[in-house]
Order: structure tokens, then sequence, then C-alpha cells
């Protein structure tokens, strides 16, 4: 039997206990999106009607190691929104159906183009689409953090997330890493203090959005989730290793991402603190190649990745080194 | 020697390409496949530096760390005994690792271990390509 036989089995096993009666799995495949999960889109028929389903499966190895409790609790707090996100229907958190954490959720329509912004559409309804997207970014950062179950940072938040890449890379890297070493120690060196907190999402960027048309109808991935800093996702979407994705030569920048953010939020940017989030994203990046690197000799993931050296190049003109 | 070493990897890139690839219908398939030409595409244009780099760095990462007294360092020895050569590349950038504090704070070494992590980078043999991410999925 093949492994989708076998999967398209479970889920519907799994369906008719949650619904309480009998439902068939039709078609089912993996998707290649998603780098840190492995997703089946599928459709499930019960009570006379087809659903239209994801089911989001923890693999073996991964890029980043995050918690799938994360990601119930904050789409789960987001249901009733402000910023769209798909709707779980059903959680398996102990591994007990798949053999590892997964989650059920409805299938939202639209399609996952993480380029998108730099892609054939008029240049017009680009910047459109950038500002609606950034300005859902607004939107979850000035919610209530106490809508999320989620652990108040203690100490020093700049400081503990230095703390948690180093000790992520300690327990990844294959091989030494002194460039990352000499990012490290800048960081810890010039960490900036924290004004305020909101739940950051931690991989916040078009290629985790779905587009359905002409607007964007949900906001995935929310398995890095976390209350911190906004000027966290602030650095990661103004990355320069990452403008082909979040930037629009001319008529998007970073400056105008962060004047429309603090518009929209109400809040000043601290140009200093957005570096040094710029810098944390990619020391962040490095470790996340090293991780799938780990994964993929390990024989727990199907992608090779090479060693980060654009990344320490960047890292090093970035601290001045 | 022929076909060559790089022609063999470059020439199994095609194969995959050109007459696996369009037989695979599963996107997820695919995109791990796109993956594997083009390692092996890297692979092809890179593997013959590979020996000369670790003897490179290995010096260069020696000259560094004498900067701070760290002595009992392993020399790079025999070019053509790739594994050996992997093994002290790995010993003597641990070194590098663990001395990094010291390094930060002297500052010969500090501009020194710069310099070095930027010509290494720039002579780094598997080249890198930026990363596209994946193709847009229609029905994620």
């Amino acid at each position: 039997m093949s492994n989708d036989n076998i999967i398209r089995g479970v889920l519907a096993a799994w369906i008719s206990d949650e619904v309480g009666e009998l439902a068939v799995v039709g078609e089912l495949r993996r998707t290649s999106a998603g780098y840190s999960r492995e997703n089946w889109v599928f459709d499930a028929n019960w009570g006379g009607v087809t659903h239209d389903l994801i089911v989001r499966r923890d693999p073996l190895g991964s890029v980043l190691n995050t918690d799938r409790r994360v990601e119930v609790a904050v789409l789960e707090a987001l249901a009733a929104g402000p910023v769209p996100v798909p709707r779980i229907r059903w959680t398996d958190l102990g591994g007990v159906r798949l053999g590892r954490p997964a989650l059920v959720m409805d299938l939202v329509p639209g399609v996952c183009d993480g380029f998108v912004l730099n892609g054939p559409r008029p240049l017009r309804e680009r910047v459109a689409l950038a500002h609606s997207l950034y300005d859902h970014l607004a939107a979850l950062h000035t919610l209530d953090t106490s809508r999320f179950p989620l652990p108040a940072p203690e100490g020093q938040i700049a400081l503990a997330a230095v703390d948690h890449w180093e000790r992520e890379l300690s327990q990844v890297a294959l091989d030494p890493q002194p460039e990352l070493a000499l990012v490290f120690a800048w960081l810890r060196a010039n960490a900036p203090a924290v004004s305020r907190t909101c739940l950051v999402h931690g991989d916040f960027k078009p290629g985790n959005a779905l587009l359905d048309g002409h607007g964007w109808s949900a906001v995935l991935d929310w398995e890095t989730a976390h209350i911190g800093d906004p000027h966290e996702d602030l650095g990661w979407v103004t990355n320069p290793l990452r403008q082909r994705e979040h930037r629009i030569p001319g008529a998007w920048e970073p400056e105008d991402l962060l004047e429309r953010w603090s518009s929209r939020t109400g809040w000043t940017v601290d140009p200093a603190a957005v570096h040094w989030w710029q810098v944390l994203a990619n020391a962040k990046l490095a470790v996340i190649v090293a991780t799938g690197a780990r994964a993929f000799v390990e024989g727990r993931l199907d992608r090779i990745h090479q060693a980060p050296v654009r990344i320490h190049q960047l890292l090093l003109d970035q601290i001045g080194a | 020697m022929r076909p060559t070493v790089s022609e063999q990897l470059s020439g199994a890139a095609r194969l995959l390409s050109e007459v696996v690839g369009p037989e695979i219908d599963d996107p997820y398939v695919g995109d791990v496949l796109a993956g594997v030409v083009t390692t092996l595409e890297l692979l092809a244009e890179g593997w013959t530096q590979v020996a000369a780099f670790l003897v490179w760095d290995i010096e260069a990462t020696r000259r560094v760390l004498e900067l701070v007294g760290v002595e009992d360092l392993p020399a790079a020895g025999d070019p053509l005994d790739v594994a050996a050569l992997q093994n002290r590349h790995t010993r003597v950038r641990a070194l590098l690792e663990r001395a990094m504090p010291d390094v930060g704070a002297h500052p010969e070494a500090r501009t020194a271990v710069a310099a070095l992590f930027r010509e290494r980078a720039d002579r780094y043999p598997i080249p890198t390509r930026p990363w596209r991410g994946p193709v847009a999925d229609t029905t994620r």
C-alpha cells in the first residue's frame, strides 16, 4: 500500500471518529509548499457534503524545530479575526493518528506565491497587495496579547532570542561555525531594549499567505508565533536577504513599509532596533540552514542545504566586521 | 579519465532533469528532484576546488589562531588525502570557534578574522545560488 493510501485510510478513520459517521477521503496529494511541515490537501465526504481540507503533520526532519501547540493556540485565538487564518477542524497533538502531531484544517482557497510582489501583475496591483498584506502585520501587532495563551517573555527579550538561537545552533551544527560565534557576540553587545511587546508572527512573508484573486485569504504558518518585540517582525520583513519577497523596487521599499506600519499602529519605529533584528534574522536563517543540513545528512529531510556563505557575507557587512 | 567526475555529475543532472523529470506529476517529488539536480550541477562545477579550498582555509585559520596564542595547530598535511584534510579542517575551525572571545578582544586578530571570513566566503568551492523558494502552489 502506498504512503498516500495509508494516509488516506488514517484520515478517513480519524474524521469518521470526529463526525460520528462514515467519512470517505477522496483525492489526496502532498504539497510542495511548507519547509517545516508535511502538508497534504484532500477532500473528504460525510453527511453528503464534500469538504476541502488540509492536514499538517510534524516532519521527521525539518529546517525549524517548532511546537505544534503554539500554532493551534494562535489559530484558535485568531479565529475571530481580524487577521484571516485557516479554521482548525481537529487536532492530534499526541501523534496518535499519524504517528506525529498533526492537525486538520479547512483548505482556504488561494495561491501561495512567495514572490508575487515581484511577479507579472501590474505595479499598482502589486503595491496594493503589499499594503494589504503588511496591514495584516500591523493589525496582529496591535492585538491585545492577553488573547493568546502564550508564555510572556522573561528577562531581556533580545538577549533571550540570542540565547535561543545560539542554543539551537549548538544542537544542530554539523561542524564548527566561528562566523556565527562572531555574530552572536555582536548581537549580545548591541542588544536593544524593548519598549513594548506584542504577538510576533516570526516568519511573516508573502509565501506564508494565500492570495485569492486580488486579496489575501489567509495568513499561514503560525508555529513560530510568540509574544515579543514588534521590531522582530519588522527586521524579518525588511531583511535585505529577502528583498525579492518583500520589496518592490522603487515602489515599496523598507522605509515605505515601516512608515505605513507606524501610521497603522501609531507606534514609532526604532531604526537601530530594526537593524539589530535584521542581523538576528540572518543569524536565525543560518541556524535554520544548519538544521536542514543535519536533517538531510541524517536522512530525515528531502532537501539538500549548502553552507550559507552568502548569509555569512551579509552578516559581516551588517555587523561592520 | 573520461567521462570525468564533473562530466558524470552534470550528465546525471541532465538525465534526471530531461528523462526523469517530465515523468513526474507529483509537485512535491518534482520539487525534491529539482533540488537534487541543482546540487549535482553545483558539485560538478565546484568539486575540483574542494581540496585546494580546505588547504587554504586550514592555513589561513592557523594564522589567525597564532595571533591569539593558540598552539599545537594541525597543519594541512597531504593535500591529496581529502578525508584527512576534512578532519583537520574541522579541528582547526573548532579551535577558532572556541577562540572567538580572545579574537574579538585582540584588534589585529579581529581584523584578520573578518578578512578570513570574507575571503573564505569568496573562495567557497561549492557555488551557492539565491534561494528562490518553492514554486507557486495553487492547491496549498
